[in-house]
């Protein structure tokens, strides 16, 4: 009997020795698969309130031929809740990258891009020879500024004529 | 013996009910980031009709105080030239009766800036006006949509430019900051840009709408 109740014992002790470890390491496991899911919510949280929209007429960007390099200017209007970050904006025209001769304005005047305002957006390009009423694609592409620890991505395309 | 096995069957319960919890509370957690994501999906977007657009290239923009004159009473202003439609009030120093401030309201319509008079009084002495005319686009918009409009999140342009906020300019007969379902607003916008102006377009949340000028 007393040996009976010793291997029992052992037993138990292994069991349960066993089961504490299993669960230490599921613990463990979904530690890490919460934080990714966190993470992951979070992540699209911030894209859903990051939203980037195309304002004006689209029959009638202006388009500045009488400058080198040509300008063309346009307008961008936060429609989402997150503040953007206009130094993010990265632009294509015809599917080139026009990021380096950006000039972002924020109307009306103020240091944050906000929601509802808007974005002049002034773009160059020595390659370019547009002409009046020519259509032109114009990608933007912009992020939130940092909030609490995400941030939201969007991205604009749109078929605009252009006005000389 | 017994009471070992209770203890151990405490312990692995336990145990299985912290995990228990833990995953309710991940999964809790991921349910609500979906319900605000669908709920921001589901949001009403704005619907809105350019009703007409006109532009009157003659308007009366500006009218500023040569000389106060003096022996007035709060009163009326009108054209003495042309039939374009201007009309505005005037307020004076009572104790002087010079005219010390103007408002318009009617803008009217010139070829040339038109001559602006205090209708039916005799001063001690006259006043006099310097008048600018410029662009003004008068359209009739309305709210077709569901989306109840704040007017600061609505744009104007004008050939595609001159950015303007809606809740900045004049709308006849609301001073409501928001633009309500089935609502028309008379929108009276000093554009002052450079001739010709061709198109006008207004621009909410996203959606954009565009007119020519008549």
């Amino acid at each position: 009997m007393a040996d009976g109740g010793a291997s029992t014992f052992i037993l138990l002790i292994t069991a349960l020795l066993v089961s504490g470890s299993v669960s230490a390491v599921l613990i463990n496991q979904w530690g890490d698969m919460s934080s990714a899911l966190e993470e992951n919510s979070k992540g699209k949280e911030a894209d859903s309130k990051t939203s980037v929209s195309f304002a004006g007429d689209a029959m009638e960007v202006d388009y500045d031929d009488s400058v080198s390099p040509n300008v063309m200017t346009f307008y961008l209007q936060n429609t989402g809740q997150y503040v953007l970050d206009e130094d993010t904006l990265v632009v294509m025209v015809d599917g080139v990258s026009v990021s380096s001769s950006i000039i972002a304005t924020i109307l009306p005047g103020g240091a944050s891009w906000t929601e509802i305002r808007l974005l002049e957006v002034e773009v160059s390009s020595s390659s370019w020879a547009y002409q009046n009423d020519d259509s032109v694609s114009i990608s933007a592409v912009v992020s939130s500024e940092v909030t609490s620890g995400y941030r939201g991505t969007d991205t604009m395309n749109i078929e605009v004529r252009l006005d000389v | 013996m017994g009471a070992s096995v209770g203890i151990g069957g405490l312990i692995i319960g336990t145990t299985m009910l912290v995990v228990f919890s833990m995953v309710v509370a991940s999964i809790d957690a991921k349910v609500d980031t979906s319900l605000q994501t669908i709920d921001s999906a589901t949001e009403a977007l704005p619907v809105f009709t350019i009703d007409d657009a006109t532009l009157w290239e003659g308007a009366v923009v500006d009218v500023q105080i040569g000389s106060g004159g003096s022996g007035y009473v709060n009163g009326t202003l009108v054209s003495s030239t042309g039939n374009g439609g201007f009309a505005g009030t005037f307020t004076v120093n009572v104790a002087t009766g010079a005219i010390t401030a103007v408002a318009i309201t009617s803008h009217g319509n010139y070829s040339s800036a038109p001559t602006i008079v205090v209708q039916g009084q005799t001063p001690t002495s006259s006043a006099s006006f310097v008048v600018s005319i410029g662009n003004f686009i008068h359209s009739n918009v309305t709210n077709t949509g569901s989306y109840i409009t704040p007017l600061r999140e609505a744009w104007l342009f004008s050939d595609g430019a001159n950015p303007t906020n809606l809740g900045t300019v004049f709308r006849t007969g609301t001073n409501n900051p928001h633009w309500y379902s089935g609502e028309t607003l008379h929108i009276q916008w000093d554009e002052s840009g450079t001739l010709p102006v061709e198109r006008f377009a207004l621009s909410v949340r996203g959606v954009n709408m565009a007119s020519s000028l008549a």
